[in-house]
This record gives C-alpha cells, sequence and structure tokens, in this order.
C-alpha cells in the first residue's frame, strides 16, 4: 500500500481535492491555515488501496509554525505526493513545487482553481508546463469534481525527474521565472463589483464600520435561525414527546429507575430542564436546546469561512491582537472557540510562536464561550431579560481583553507580526455549506450525547451517595462566602467539566437570582474548560504550560468572582 | 543610488532621505530614490529593489511573493503603527509594519 500525500501552499484547495479522492469529508474553508493536522482515507487504483494523507498547507518545506511541522513530517513519510497548486498563483507555488521535486520522490501536480485562473485572465500551457517539469500536470476545479478522473487517472504517471538537482533559493526563483515565462499569459482584466467589496473591506476606514456590520448581522442571524428551529421544530417535537415520557414515568412507577430515566417531578410534571432524567434533560438538553444553536452557528461560520472574509478580519483585528500578545491571525481561533472551544484551540497552531500559542489557546478557555454553553445562557437568562445575557458576555468580553493584556506581559516570548494571505472573495457554495455545517452538527451529536448521558448519570450517582452534600461543605467558602451563591451550585461547577450546557442548566433549580445566575454562568466560562478542551490542551501545550494555563484560570475564576459579586450583589 | 541625511531609529541599518532637505540644499537628482514600501501613497505601484534583512526574512517573503524585481501596491495602511496590506502579482496580503519597512522600494510610478 503507498502512501500519497497532498502537499501544497496554504489555502489552495488541498482539502477539497482529498474529499474528492477519498469519498472522506473533511474541513475545507477559504483561508490559509483551515487544516492544522492531517487526515487520512483510502482510495482504490486498479486492485491496489491506497492511502491518501491531506497535509496542511505550507509554503516551503522548512516549517514555520506547527501546522508547517505536520506538513513536513507527512511529506518524509510520503511515497508518491499530489503536489496542489493554485493556478491562479502559480509563479509562487511552483517554489514548493521545485522543492519537493529537489528530494527525489514522485509527484503529479494538480493545477487547482483552473475556471478562477481562466476568469481572471490567466492562460497556462499545461503541455510546456509537463515538459519543463518533467511530471504530469492535471488542470483541476476541485470544488465542481472537475479534473478530478483525469487526476486519479494518472497517478501511476507521476515521478520524479532526473534532471532538477538540489539547488540555492535565487537558482530555483530563476527557474520559476524561466518556467512562468515559457508557460504562462495573464490578459488585463477589468475591476469587477467583488474587487470593489475587498477594497472596501481592507481599507481602515470603510472596513471597520463593515466589520461591525457584519458581526452585530453575524449575531442576529443566529439568534435568529436557533430561535426560529426552538420555536417552530424542536419545542413542539418535545410537547408531542411529553405524554409519552409519561406514560413511561407511570409505567415504571415510583424507584431507582424512575429517578434514573425520568428524574424528579416538579408539581407532577416533568420540568425539562430540571427534572435530570436521562430521557427528559438527557435528551431535552441536547436537542431541544443546544443543537438549534448549533446548526445556526455553524451555518453562519460556514458561510462566513467560505467567503474569505476571516483573513479580511484578522488584517483589522491585528493592532488590537498585538496588544494581547498574538497577532490579527488569533481572531480565527476565537471565532472557532464560540462554536466549540476544541477546534479553536487546534487552530491555535497556525501561530508561530508558543507564547502566541499558550495565550490563543489560554484566552480561549478562559473567555471564549462555546455555542452549547451559549444556547443554555440565552435559554435560561434569556426569560430574565436581555439585560443579563448581555452582562455575562459584556464580562466574558473584558476578562478577555485584560487577561491578554497581562498574559502579554507575563508569559516570556516573541510574538512576531502577522504574514497573511488574503484570499479573493468566493461566493460560498450552498451545497458545501450545508454538508460542512451537517459535518459539524454531526460531530456534535457524538460528543455531546454520551457526556451529557455521563453527566446526567453522575449527578444521579453523586446526589444518591450524598456527594453532592459533602463536596458543596467543602467548596462552600468559597462559593458561598466569596461569590455570594448557594453552596449546591458547587455541583454544577463539577459537572461543567463534564459539559458546560448541562451545568448551566443544573443552575436553575437552586432559585438563584438572575444577578447571582449571571455570576454562576460567567465563572462557568472562566474556572475550568471542559474535559474535551482540557485534552486537547494538553496535548497542544504540554503539561507544564497546562498547569500554568490552569493555576491562571482558577486564579481570574476568584478574582472576577469576587468582583462580580461585591459589584453585582453588594456585600 | 540616493543620498541619505537621516538616521532611521525603527531600521537603524537604513537611512532616510528627506527629499525637501536636499532641494534646499541644491543636491539634484531628487527622484532617485529608495524607501521602504510604507511610503508608498494608498493605491500606488513601485518596484522592490531590495528586501532588507536576513536569509530567512527573504525567504519567508519570497514565498509570499515578496521579492525584488515584483511590482509592488499598497493597498491599506493601518493606524497606531499597525501591519500594510500590499498586492503582488494579483494576490493582496498583509504584513506586519516592521516587515514592509524592510521592504525597499523605488520611484513609485
Amino acid at each position: 500500500m503507498k502512501k500519497i500525500v497532498l502537499m501544497g501552499n496554504p489555502n489552495v484547495g488541498k482539502s477539497v481535492v482529498f474529499s474528492r479522492l477519498t469519498g472522506a469529508n473533511v474541513i475545507a474553508s477559504n483561508y490559509p491555515g483551515t487544516t492544522v493536522d492531517f487526515s487520512k482515507g483510502r482510495m482504490c487504483l486498479g486492485k491496489e488501496g491506497h492511502e491518501i494523507i491531506d497535509a496542511p498547507g505550507t509554503y516551503s518545506l522548512e516549517p514555520s509554525n506547527k501546522a508547517e511541522e505536520v506538513a513536513l513530517e507527512m511529506f518524509g513519510q510520503a511515497d508518491l505526493i499530489i503536489n496542489v497548486a493554485d493556478a491562479t498563483n502559480l509563479e509562487r507555488n511552483l517554489y514548493l513545487t521545485l522543492q519537493i521535486l529537489e528530494q527525489k520522490k514522485p509527484v503529479i501536480l494538480a493545477l487547482n482553481m483552473w475556471d478562477e485562473a481562466r476568469h481572471t485572465g490567466i492562460s497556462i500551457d499545461i503541455k510546456k508546463l509537463e515538459y519543463d517539469l518533467q511530471i504530469p500536470v492535471v488542470p483541476t476545479v476541485a470544488l465542481s469534481g472537475e479534473g478530478i478522473c483525469d487526476l486519479i487517472g494518472r497517478i501511476d504517471e507521476a515521478r520524479s525527474p532526473e534532471k532538477i538537482e538540489p539547488m540555492n533559493e535565487s537558482d530555483r526563483w530563476i527557474k520559476i521565472g524561466e518556467i512562468i515565462r515559457n508557460v504562462q499569459q495573464v490578459t488585463h482584466r477589468h475591476h469587477t463589483l467583488r474587487d470593489w467589496i475587498s477594497e472596501a473591506s481592507i481599507q481602515p476606514l470603510t472596513g471597520f464600520p463593515i466589520a461591525l456590520a457584519v458581526i452585530v448581522a453575524a449575531l442576529w442571524l443566529v439568534t435568529l435561525i436557533g430561535e426560529t428551529l426552538i420555536s417552530y421544530i424542536f419545542g413542539p417535537l418535545f410537547t408531542l414527546y411529553t405524554p409519552i415520557a409519561m406514560g413511561i414515568s407511570t409505567w415504571l412507577g415510583p424507584g431507582f429507575l424512575q429517578e434514573l430515566l425520568i428524574g424528579k417531578l416538579i408539581d407532577g410534571q416533568i420540568d425539562y430542564i430540571q427534572s435530570m432524567g436521562l430521557l427528559t434533560t438527557g435528551i431535552y438538553v441536547p436537542f431541544a436546546m443546544v443543537l438549534p444553536y448549533i446548526i445556526a452557528f455553524y451555518s453562519v461560520l460556514a458561510v462566513f469561512e467560505d467567503s474569505g472574509y476571516l483573513p479580511r478580519l484578522a488584517t483589522l483585528t491585528d493592532t488590537i491582537f498585538h496588544r494581547f500578545g498574538m497577532h490579527g491571525f488569533g481572531i480565527i481561533p476565537v471565532f472557532l472557540g464560540l462554536g466549540c472551544n476544541v477546534p479553536g484551540v487546534l487552530a491555535a497552531r497556525s501561530l508561530e510562536t508558543k507564547k502566541q500559542r499558550f495565550i490563543a489557546a489560554t484566552l480561549i478557555a478562559i473567555s471564549v464561550p462555546c455555542m452549547a454553553k451559549n444556547a443554555m445562557v440565552f435559554g435560561i437568562l434569556g426569560s430574565y431579560g436581555t439585560g443579563y445575557i448581555i452582562l455575562v458576555f459584556a464580562t466574558l468580553f473584558l476578562v478577555f481583553v485584560i487577561s491578554g493584556l497581562i498574559l502579554n506581559r507575563i508569559i516570556k516570548g516573541d510574538s512576531p507580526e502577522i504574514c497573511l494571505e488574503i484570499p479573493p472573495y468566493r461566493k460560498p457554495d450552498t451545497l458545501t455549506v450545508l454538508k460542512k455545517t451537517w459535518m459539524r452538527i454531526r460531530w456534535f451529536l457524538q460528543e455531546a450525547i454520551p457526556f451529557l448521558f455521563l453527566g446526567v448519570l453522575l449527578i444521579n450517582l453523586l446526589y444518591a451517595v450524598g456527594f453532592v452534600e459533602w463536596l458543596g461543605g467543602i467548596f462552600a467558602p468559597v462559593i458561598q462566602g466569596w461569590f455570594g451563591l448557594p453552596k449546591e451550585a458547587t455541583t454544577a461547577l463539577l459537572v461543567g467539566f463534564l459539559r458546560k450546557d448541562l451545568a448551566v442548566g443544573m443552575l436553575l433549580p437552586l432559585g438563584m437570582s438572575p444577578v447571582q445566575l449571571v455570576i454562576a454562568t460567567t465563572l462557568l466560562t472562566i474556572y475550568f474548560p471542559c474535559v474535551g478542551t482540557f485534552a486537547v490542551m494538553f496535548k497542544e501545550l504540554g503539561i507544564r504550560d497546562m498547569i500554568k494555563a490552569t493555576a491562571f484560570m482558577a486564579g481570574t475564576a476568584l478574582v472576577v468572582g469576587g468582583m462580580m459579586r461585591f459589584v453585582l450583589l453588594g456585600i | 543610488m540616493g543620498i541619505y541625511l537621516w538616521k532611521n531609529t525603527r531600521a537603524p541599518n537604513r537611512l532616510i532621505y528627506i527629499p525637501a532637505v536636499t532641494k534646499l540644499l541644491g543636491i539634484p537628482n531628487v527622484n532617485i530614490m529608495e524607501k521602504p514600501v510604507t511610503y508608498l501613497e494608498t493605491g500606488k505601484n513601485a518596484v522592490i529593489i531590495r528586501l532588507e534583512g536576513g536569509y530567512l526574512f527573504r525567504k519567508k517573503m519570497g514565498a509570499m511573493g515578496i521579492r525584488e524585481q515584483k511590482t509592488i501596491r499598497l493597498v491599506a495602511k493601518y493606524p497606531f503603527h499597525g501591519p500594510v496590506v500590499v498586492e503582488v502579482d494579483g494576490r493582496e496580503m498583509t504584513i506586519g509594519r516592521r516587515m514592509a519597512e524592510h521592504v525597499i522600494i523605488g520611484d513609485p510610478e
């Protein structure tokens, strides 16, 4: 079995080619640095099975960040390379191509985005390019699948040319210059509406108001979609489900099983948030409260990602993010973290230094609430008034800014400047957006449901053995004395380690005032990440930095919780 | 070649040339000038004549398409010493201000 690795510059469409070749779905977007880890898939060629690996994008074979290190590692293992290049930007892409060819591995070149090259007035003579490089060259449009069959058919022809010897950098550019003069012709094109939008959104004067409008519109759209799904689809479904659940409850009769499956009945009725049964709260929280917002958030995010707006946003926020010890690219992990902290922390790989990655990961874990938790905050605090929701997010925003400023001071290391390619705007394809949203929803369901069940089970068990009372007693000085919350809130903080959404739900039966709820939900974000985020932070940062980050979180939780109590509740 | 009259504190190895002063001193040939791309007016083009910096910096810029003899356009410049957006070969990219100050251009077109 051969190992075939997809290599290429960032944002040329390697992940789309990978999806086309293997049928496996991976997240692809329109910004450099979408793929930070490798994905493996299989493809059959004749009778032989091959392993296909999608590697992160890299400009050269000398890595400058963690994602590029992964790419280089994959390159080392490869038996055959499919070099994916951007046809609209051949000259620059050929640098990596030459470097790969110098390494004497069999290579086939896919000239992706062939349609876009044609539209922008670039014509490339494939035959001449094949002759110059002495490897097969296939024009492709991975998004529509054009040329992929041809690519598969010619993989066997991949080879490593004899005449290309290792050379130094300037010789490489000279050679590329010769090739480009020989094969490429560019005709001038007129300015289009797209150029105009691109220009307006990158100029500081117009860019900032546009960014503000875009973000407000996106938030509005997420809540609109979320609330619509809840009131017209998921809510009514559970109204239909209630008689069934009540039937099961009566059939089971009082006892342990009823406790576990249905939970406590409140005034003889099921309360989906407070009952804490596997068949009530255990399915209501993920499906009726969280899932609608997950669908809403990820469909809007997919449009954002595919349009190419994120790198522009990164440019606009660069100056501010430098104050936090990162550069503008840091906004991308933060954005992804708003959906789920795990991909957010992973996306920090595209940052160049350890300091930047540490700050990005810590700030996400400490102050970026994930959509599952947000949905619960909307659901629970929403009934008391929008003001309380704003209070939670305003506090978290302040925590983000202040922690960023502090971390930038105390963490040693460099924070290099931004160096980010701005892709052209592209119209997001409906099918691709839906597919991507569906992948992430499926991922949420696979991850969330088991942990939610585990959480509900744990709550029931802990109550049964009296652990809750005991733990509440131990943490009472902090929770009650310092944060001004009922001591039962300790359990919610414990469950928050498994699922933050469930933990927010657990705060409801404690009979807290709205302001106490604000304090508790804010602390639920700050004090500690959930187990998934914790695991990925451990993997990305290593044990020592993880301990540092955790200590910082605990400290911040103590300070912020105390201050909120002081300001919001009085003493 | 140019006549340098001013030491630039941000990039000590490069000297800045002030046309007004040279004119006053009666030094001719004001338009033969080297200056960093950040001096370009927004929207204007110029040819890159030199990248000032070490091997790694030149390589990093080269890989993004910013190389000698290339025409570069200054798309946008952010206030408060913020980043600079440039365009080379029809591709826009954002680079930090300090990096941009090491990309030396010839006469604006």
